[in-house]
């Protein structure tokens, strides 16, 4: 439907064929269709189109469908606002959701941080040698000399761990007496 | 994507952890040789207290201390080669001393190098003429095998040769391999 363009009483008019405007306004609504096509033109075509629906027959509805109708409009509109409270809360609980991954995100980085830093700050200490315990272990399959006046021999220690092949000098050792190279 | 997130560091703190050294060519092997004067002076066993290591052997003072009773060590010299499993390689020492280590084989269930090392000596005269069957003749003096001794040395690891008398002491010999 066409409203007529600029006229404020347009408004009315819808108002004005359904008889529900108070006495003063509808003076007012009349005497602006006298001199306002617009208005006038609009206001055929707003009883042309009441006239085709009141034309139209009523839809046959039987009498206890309109008894329960209150009733089932009742707890379609309770059903629309339980939906709604329901979406409502789902949002509220995924806020946690995210915190929570959030700082287990958070916590972990900070452990691996924590470890990356123990590392780093106590590896050069030798607190992580018995990691690498292995790499000094050596063992001696064979030890012979082809020279006169040494006496070979080999020892492995446990603090710190180290093979020692050490050759005795007889002029300088004055041959293995057991006690370690050096003593005098 | 939680998962990814917890995952991630894990595998990255496994990969700080368990990297491996930086990888060789497979058949080289780094060896390293450092030599040392091991003394025990009347001068220095005068100034008491715990043994002198020359600042350039930092990092072996306290296994020298602990293992010796030397009061002296003094850093000489040092070198460092690749060679191939089967190559022998060859380090010139003070003294006439040299060294001639030959890795043979990485033993691959438990990681270590197997080696042949061999600590000659350079000698002129007469001495070690019993011998001289099993000397390696070389102009300008017979060479006496001081040791020979087969090892097997974990990968990275170090070994400490020694005993030989030079002047004012013995030779120590810090050898080292990785492969």
């Amino acid at each position: 439907m066409k409203m007529a363009k600029g006229c404020r009483i347009s408004r009315y008019l819808t108002a004005y064929v359904d008889n529900e405007l108070d006495e003063r306004t509808r003076r007012r609504v009349d005497g602006h269709l006298a001199s306002c096509a617009d208005c006038a033109s609009e206001l055929d075509s707003i009883l042309a189109s009441d006239r085709i629906l009141r034309a139209v027959p009523k839809p046959a509805v039987a009498d206890d469908r309109w008894a329960t109708f209150r009733v089932d409009l009742s707890q379609a509109l309770d059903e629309v606002d339980r939906e709604a409270r329901r979406k409502r809360a789902r949002v509220r609980e995924a806020r946690p959701v995210y915190g929570t991954y959030r700082r287990r995100a958070l916590a972990t980085a900070g452990a691996f941080a924590a470890v990356v830093f123990v590392a780093v700050a106590l590896g050069p200490l030798g607190l992580f040698d018995q990691w690498n315990r292995n790499a000094n272990e050596c063992v001696v399959d064979s030890i012979e000399t082809f020279s006169a006046g040494y006496t070979p021999m080999f020892f492995t220690s446990e603090d710190p761990e180290m093979t020692v092949i050490w050759v005795f000098a007889d002029e300088v050792e004055g041959g293995v007496n057991g006690e370690r190279p050096g003593a005098r | 994507m939680r998962r990814v997130a917890i995952a991630l560091p894990v595998i990255m703190l496994l990969m700080v952890l368990l990297a491996p050294a930086p990888a060789l060519a497979k058949d080289e092997v780094i060896v390293e040789v450092i030599s040392i004067a091991a003394s025990s002076g009347d001068e220095d066993a005068e100034s008491g207290g715990e043994a002198f290591v020359d600042p350039k052997l930092s990092g072996y003072a306290k296994k020298l201390r602990a293992l010796f009773a030397y009061t002296k060590y003094t850093f000489l010299a040092s070198g460092r080669t690749e060679t191939d499993f089967g190559s022998p390689c060859t380090f010139q020492l003070p003294e006439r001393f040299s060294l001639i280590v030959e890795p043979e084989r990485m033993e691959e269930s438990e990681g270590r190098i197997e080696m042949m090392v061999t600590l000659v000596h350079e000698v002129e005269g007469e001495r070690g003429e019993a011998h001289r069957e099993r000397e390696e003749g070389r102009q300008g003096g017979r060479q006496e095998i001081v040791l020979r001794t087969k090892i097997r040395l974990g990968n990275g690891g170090t070994v400490l040769l020694g005993g030989p008398p030079i002047e004012g002491g013995v030779l120590i010999l810090a050898l080292s391999a990785r492969g």
